[in-house]
């Protein structure tokens, strides 16, 4: 891949000299083809998580070096990646929610930061199940957008930093909060609400890209007016065509408060005009109030839609096109926040538009996206026993009776526990043909109990009285990031380790994996092979997914961002004796790592902006003295963020102190070593 | 204006964003609701009762007990200092001539986890008895679960199997509370129609008011509660509800739960010595105790007879331990020093052990496990008032070592400090066990240029201390005929060491010496590895790497190998006294005789002996004995304190990991993990300016 940064930026400006009448999405779509940019999270409306970059591969790969870091100053977990248009990348931090402009013609040095107000952080941070996450920012048109967790959602000036609109779109009283990324189409952007925990009632929204105006609005339970079940709607299977599915498959009212949150990652086929999404865990997690006490189990009499569901809707209207249930009443709080990947499969000689998707329920399924069919019979991609199997002519699991759950009575041998996969970033590799995702062998025993209802209390209802690796106890893997062939279910390699955080995982066609792993090294692997081609020893953990640019000098960069969580640096009751989380670093840095000029194939003469690549040299040059070249880099920054950067630097959490020492750009420039 | 960029935030910030409300001392301050009664009766008693006598020694001199509280648990502990666990932790600090104050968390696991733990507190009220992962103390009160239900009901149930229960409407206070597994065990589960656990994430003022408001306003019939809530909001509806314990007391049935709890304060493993002072207060102020729950109403169990003080024992010859340690099995932040930490413990009680085996002396050493300087802090003041300590030993983990010499200096008695290297530290009162920077400069000094080392380039933590470690590393290579050529300073978790390994390298710096704690070495060592082999890279040795467990966790994470370390001590020394002194200790714990472990034996047996030879620990005679030596220290010759700086001169050693080597739990794979390379004897250190 040799293109250049000049040729896409000037695509880009001819884009935006139409004026106001291309729309965002038209924009987007060209800007998703450039590999050279990464201008929504996973990388294409596919969800891919792929680039065609391949200036670093296999050959090379293992002389990748740090180009520059940059520290957020944030103790928490990132979860969203960072986007690069243009020659800016954008990166915004968990609570208390700092977003960034870094300008990449001189690595690290800030352009613009915005610490948004959220004036119901600390009851924002009191409902989130997780921290004080955000899983990143979206960009249009000029313009940068993205919820904090408090459920604002701002509209933000990418060239300034200026908040153009703001609006409350949650409501915190009842447990709603804001963690996922929009998907921006046409004119609007769709996002959603997390806060299972506190049995919302899912929905997801539009709102106008320049007002911020709510385009429409739809739930994924109730009435199918709330829900846009219109005369479009046509699921595939029988168990979708009833009357109001939304209420009819619950007990009594209970689909009002029956979960089915918005909380991870979209997709959208340009071509259906259709986005895709699938839901949160059903609620409250005791089904005994989701379903008949006559009938119960009753999977299939109250299956419970759409909770723990996959979700096709026109991505104009928000109709709902068709819809599936991936775990029927959802007795075991799968929610399933991962992505849905689109992608052309050859089937059986015959290239099908699938959607695939290894669920956090441990089944991998394969649908035709355009009718919601299963394509193939979903297998099990991680120990499974709430099911065994699936009726293909109904589209039903058959589930496994030893697995039920009532009220007050232990489950045992429940497998997943929680999740196999879940939010973490997959990716699909075109060129090797294989999906790279990371999962669980966590199972365990689980009781569902008694409660009452209190809007904005926490009403799980469910506890987790054991847990363990594997269905009987004795699994000798933690966690195990897999290449697999989605047609076939072969899985091409495997790395297993003892911890059991799933990581995301990205692909690149320089047939590599990036991914961070289990012991605080972030590392490079052979797409079609497996092995570990090379590492970096951060020392801390990974919990965003890497992405990767081509930089104004026509160099390409991988960026992730290390990071661990508050207060507790975890070790898991089965880790290894010595316990080497105990050594573990605090911190968030952002890690942008490149090639050498010469092994990259870049002379200085060929870069575009060569100004900014002798910038990035002086910084280097500063070696031991890196404090202070930070210090410069932060204090220019600051210069043109103007007020706005003046208010992060008061709120970005208590860092601010120490002038230099979390700059930017304080180990060197793109040839720093 | 600076952009919102920061340094990489520390944990204590991070503990303090995640959920904890800063402590606020109440020292002194009683609810006001009790503060007319109890000020007569304190005043009273503190007369009448006096405690130990070193806690009512010289007036000014005190002792900090910090309770981890609840912001919002009434009628147990609230923000106001007005829950009874509140008032009664008060009554025992006031006996134990202590001040109070109480950092507020909510009671849960990670109040235990981050607050107990990382050492901003030391003490948690209200636990039951034998509550994992914490030592308790006597039971000071006994409480049963309760049914509580509206008194104009119609119904009278006592027991669990009333057959009516299963005819009623049951509200339950907590979901998996002891009696919902009695009551699941008789087939009530479709009774059961709520729980009213308040929950961590949206806490009301009075979260357990709200079981007895549900009983009150009919929502249920009979609610099932631990009786110090019910018994609280019942009391403030007089003659309008009914609470009665839940018969029988203990269940027949399987899962066989006590539906009565005998409730202790928890204070962290390796308390001991603060865990015996609490209850000899709980058995002091018994009655006043006892009057405090009456007056909140709580449901009690007739526990029998007050428990009578022990007789008074022996005169003992103190000695106060003050060390991190491990509490619990989850690694949480905080617990870098806690492998060491026990190393160092186990070799303190093996010195114990040895010498009054020997019948040499009349040795005491009173433990403290303190997670942080302040803990050392608030422990060395409370061994020294509340328990007779004459001598402190500690110094393991950032600022226990200063820590421990401002108290020793502040109440005259000696110390010893066995994990601490500054050389801001000698020359000073304290007597150091544990090398000093000079020592270990010079031990690597003199083995690097062995191995042809002329020219240094160090990389050093931002901060005084590190500095001083690199000025003393400086001017001891000088003094070899090596040089440092160069010095990078680095923040701590640095993300990269990129230019400063390059500034090295073109420097022309055959050797690097990495100056920095034990989570970054780890993270050098790889990075340094991934640049090439060009230069040799010498790792300090930190407190926290002087363990195989530290050796392991590096080798494992560096899988291109890790370099070999000079130690103060190794547990493969074969020879000799050393090689007894290896055998006793991994026989009798099971694991590796680490660095500090030989440290606390020594600092142990070298004030044992002095105890011996002198008959007492008075000041001026143990630090004439330490003075005088040669001391025999199982490390091959006999030692000796330098007059100067008080440095106890000694030989250490050199380790090297063992490719490959399986860690696991077993001695053997523990020790196989490194191997011995050979001894560095260094005799002279550098005396004070």
């Amino acid at each position: 891949m040799r293109a250049t940064r000049t040729i896409t930026a000037l695509t880009a400006a001819a884009c935006l000299a139409v004026g106001g009448m291309a729309l965002a999405n038209d924009e987007l779509l060209q800007l998703q083809e450039d590999p050279g940019q990464w201008v929504m999270p996973n990388g294409s409306y596919a969800a891919l998580n792929y680039s065609e970059l391949d200036q670093i591969n296999t050959e090379n790969v293992d002389q990748l070096q740090v180009a520059w870091t940059f520290q957020t100053g944030v103790l928490d977990s990132h979860e969203g990646a960072p986007l690069v248009v243009g020659d800016t990348m954008y990166l915004v931090t968990p609570k208390p929610s700092v977003l960034y402009a870094i300008d990449l013609n001189e690595p690290g040095v800030v352009k613009w930061a915005l610490a948004v107000d959220m004036p119901e952080l600390e009851q924002a941070l009191a409902v989130a199940c997780c921290g004080g996450q955000t899983r990143g920012v979206s960009y249009a048109d000029g313009m940068l957008y993205f919820n904090s967790l408090d459920g604002q959602l701002f509209g933000v000036d990418a060239e300034t930093g200026e908040i153009v609109w703001q609006k409350q779109i949650a409501d915190l009283s009842i447990g709603e909060t804001t963690t996922l990324a929009p998907l921006i189409v046409h004119d609007h952007l769709i996002t959603g609400i997390a806060g299972g925990e506190y049995s919302v009632r899912g929905w997801v929204a539009a709102y106008d890209l320049k007002t911020g105006d709510e385009v429409w609005k739809m739930y994924n339970t109730g009435p199918n007016e709330e829900m846009g079940i219109t005369d479009s709607f046509a699921p595939f299977y029988e168990d979708d065509k009833v009357e109001e599915p939304g209420v009819s498959t619950w007990w009594r009212d209970s689909w009002e408060i029956g979960g089915g949150s918005v909380w991870g990652w979209f997709s959208y086929d340009p071509e259906l005009d259709w986005f895709y999404y699938s839901t949160g865990n059903c609620s409250p997690g005791n089904p005994d109030y989701r379903r008949d006490p006559a009938t119960a189990p009753g999977y299939f009499e109250y299956p419970n839609k759409y909770c723990a569901s996959l979700l096709a809707r026109d991505a104009t209207t928000g109709e709902l096109m068709w819809a599936y249930t991936l775990t029927p009443q959802d007795p075991w709080d799968l929610d399933e926040p991962g992505p849905n990947i689109l992608v052309d499969l050859e089937i059986d000689g015959e290239t099908v538009p699938a959607l695939i998707k290894a669920a956090r329920n441990g089944f991998f399924y394969v649908f035709d996206r355009q009718t919601g069919e299963l394509l193939e019979e979903p297998w099990m991609h991680s120990p499974v026993t709430w099911a065994t199997g699936f009726d293909m002519e109904t589209g039903r699991p058959i589930m496994d009776p030893e697995r039920e759950v009532y009220t007050d009575v232990i489950t045992e041998g429940l497998c997943p526990l929680i999740a196999a996969t879940n939010w973490e970033n997959q990716a699909y590799n075109p060129d090797t043909g294989l999906v790279y995702f990371s999962e669980r062998n966590r199972c365990g025993d689980w009781r569902a109990f008694a409660g009452e209802y209190v809007p904005g209390e926490s009403y799980r209802l469910r506890e987790t009285v054991e847990s363990y690796l594997g269905p009987d106890g004795n699994g000798d893997w933690g966690n195990r990031l897999v290449g697999i062939d989605p047609v076939t279910g072969e899985q091409a390699w495997g790395i297993e380790a003892m911890g059991s955080d799933n990581k995301p995982v990205f692909t690149t066609a320089g047939n590599l994996v990036f991914q961070g792993g289990q012991l605080g090294e972030f590392r490079a692997i052979d797409a079609t092979t497996g092995e570990v081609l090379w590492q970096f020893m951060a020392g801390a953990d990974f919990s965003n997914s890497p992405m990767t640019y081509l930089g104004p000098d026509g160099k390409q960069y991988v960026a992730v961002i290390s990071s661990s969580g508050p207060g507790r640096l975890g070790v898991e009751v089965d880790a290894e004796p010595d316990e080497e989380d105990r050594y573990r670093r605090a911190g968030s840095t952002l890690y942008v790592f490149t090639l050498p000029d010469d092994v990259a194939g870049v002379t200085p003469d060929q870069t575009a902006t060569p100004a900014g690549a002798e910038g990035a040299e002086d910084d280097g040059g500063a070696g031991g003295e890196a404090e202070d070249g930070g210090g410069a880099a932060g204090g220019a920054a600051g210069g043109e963020a103007g007020d706005d950067a003046g208010a992060a630097g008061d709120d970005a959490g208590g860092a601010g102190d120490d002038a230099g020492g979390g700059a930017a750009g304080d180990d060197g420039g793109s040839d720093g070593y | 204006m600076m952009p919102a960029v920061g340094p990489p935030v520390m944990t204590e910030v991070a503990t303090d964003t995640d959920g904890h409300e800063a402590s606020a001392p109440v020292s002194g301050v009683l609810p006001r609701r009790l503060a007319a009664k109890a000020a007569a009766a304190f005043f009273v008693l503190a007369l009448l009762a006096p405690a130990s006598s070193s806690a009512q020694g010289e007036a000014g001199q005190t002792w900090e007990l910090v309770v981890c509280a609840d912001p919002h648990a009434m009628p147990l502990s609230d923000r106001s200092a007005e829950g009874y666990e509140n008032v009664i932790a008060g009554i025992l600090a006031e006996e134990l001539g202590a001040t109070l104050s109480f950092d507020w968390y909510p009671q849960m696991q990670d109040m235990i986890d981050l607050r107990l733990r990382g050492g901003y507190c030391d003490v948690v009220m209200g636990v039951p008895d034998g509550a994992e992962p914490l030592l308790t103390t006597i039971s000071y009160y006994t409480s049963p679960y309760v049914f509580v239900y509206r008194a104009d009901a119609g119904i009278e149930v006592t027991s669990l199997d009333d057959p009516v229960l299963s005819e009623l409407r049951i509200g339950l206070q907590n979901a998996g509370m002891p009696p919902h597994d009695s009551l699941l065990a008789r087939g009530l589960a479709d009774s059961i129609v709520a729980e009213y656990g308040s929950t961590r994430y949206a806490p009301r003022d009075d979260p357990q008011a709200r079981l007895v408001e549900a009983v009150l306003a009919g929502e249920v019939d009979v609610g099932v509660s631990w009786g110090p809530s019910a018994g609280y909001y019942a009391a403030q509806h007089p003659g309008e509800l009914v609470v009665v314990p839940i018969e029988p007391a203990i269940d027949p049935m399987p899962p066989f739960t006590n539906l009565q709890l005998p409730m202790t304060i928890g204070v962290r493993q390796g308390d001991e010595a603060l865990r015996d002072s609490l209850s000899l207060a709980i058995v002091r102020r018994w009655d006043d105790i006892q009057a405090v729950l009456e007056e909140y109403a709580v449901p009690l169990v007739d526990a029998g007879p007050a428990p009578a003080p022990p007789e008074q024992t022996v005169e003992r010859l103190v000695v106060g331990y003050v060390g991190p340690n491990r509490t619990g099995s989850r690694t949480v932040a905080g617990s870098l020093f806690e492998v060491v930490g026990d190393a160092a413990r186990a070799g303190a009680l093996l010195a114990e052990d040895v010498m009054v085996s020997n019948g040499a002396s009349s040795l005491d050493v009173v433990f403290a496990n303190a997670p942080s300087a302040g803990a050392a802090k608030r422990a060395a003041m409370r061994l020294v008032h509340l328990d007779g300590a004459r001598v402190l030993i500690g110094g393991l983990g950032d600022g226990q070592a200063a820590a421990l010499a401002d108290v020793a200096a502040e109440t005259g008695v000696a110390n010893l400090n066995i994990g601490d290297d500054d050389p801001a530290l000698r020359c000073t009162a304290t007597f150091h066990v544990a090398p000093s920077a000079d020592l270990y400069a010079a031990a690597i000094a003199a083995r690097a240029g062995d191995a042809g080392v002329t020219r240094w380039h160090v990389v050093r933590l931002d901060d005084d201390r590190w500095s001083r470690v690199a000025e003393t590393f400086g001017a001891i290579v000088a003094q070899t005929g090596a040089e440092v050529v160069g010095e990078s300073v680095v923040a701590e978790a640095d993300p990269v060491y990129a230019d400063e390994l390059n500034a090295a390298r073109e420097e022309g710096a055959d050797a690097v010496l990495v100056l920095l704690g034990a989570p970054d070495q780890i993270a050098f060592l790889a990075q340094a590895a991934a640049l090439g082999p060009e230069m040799t890279i010498v790792p300090y040795p930190a407190v926290a790497t002087q363990s195989r467990d530290y050796i392991a966790a590096a080798s494992r994470l560096n899988p291109s190998g890790v370099p070999e370390r000079v130690v103060m001590w190794e547990t493969t020394l074969a020879e000799g006294p050393a090689a007894d002194l290896n055998e006793r200790f991994t026989s009798r714990f099971g694991r590796p005789m680490d660095p500090h472990a030989w440290a606390a034996y020594a600092a142990v047996t070298l004030v044992g002996q002095a105890a011996a030879e002198t008959g007492g620990l008075e000041q001026g005679a143990l630090e004439e004995f330490l003075l005088g030596g040669p001391h025999e220290l199982a490390k091959g010759r006999p030692l000796a304190f330098d007059s100067d700086s008080r440095q106890l001169e000694q030989p250490l050693y050199v380790v090297r990991p063992v490719p490959g080597a399986p860690w696991g739990r077993n001695l053997s794979q523990q020790v196989g993990v490194a191997e011995l390379v050979g001894a560095v004897d260094v005799p002279e250190v550098p005396g004070c300016q």
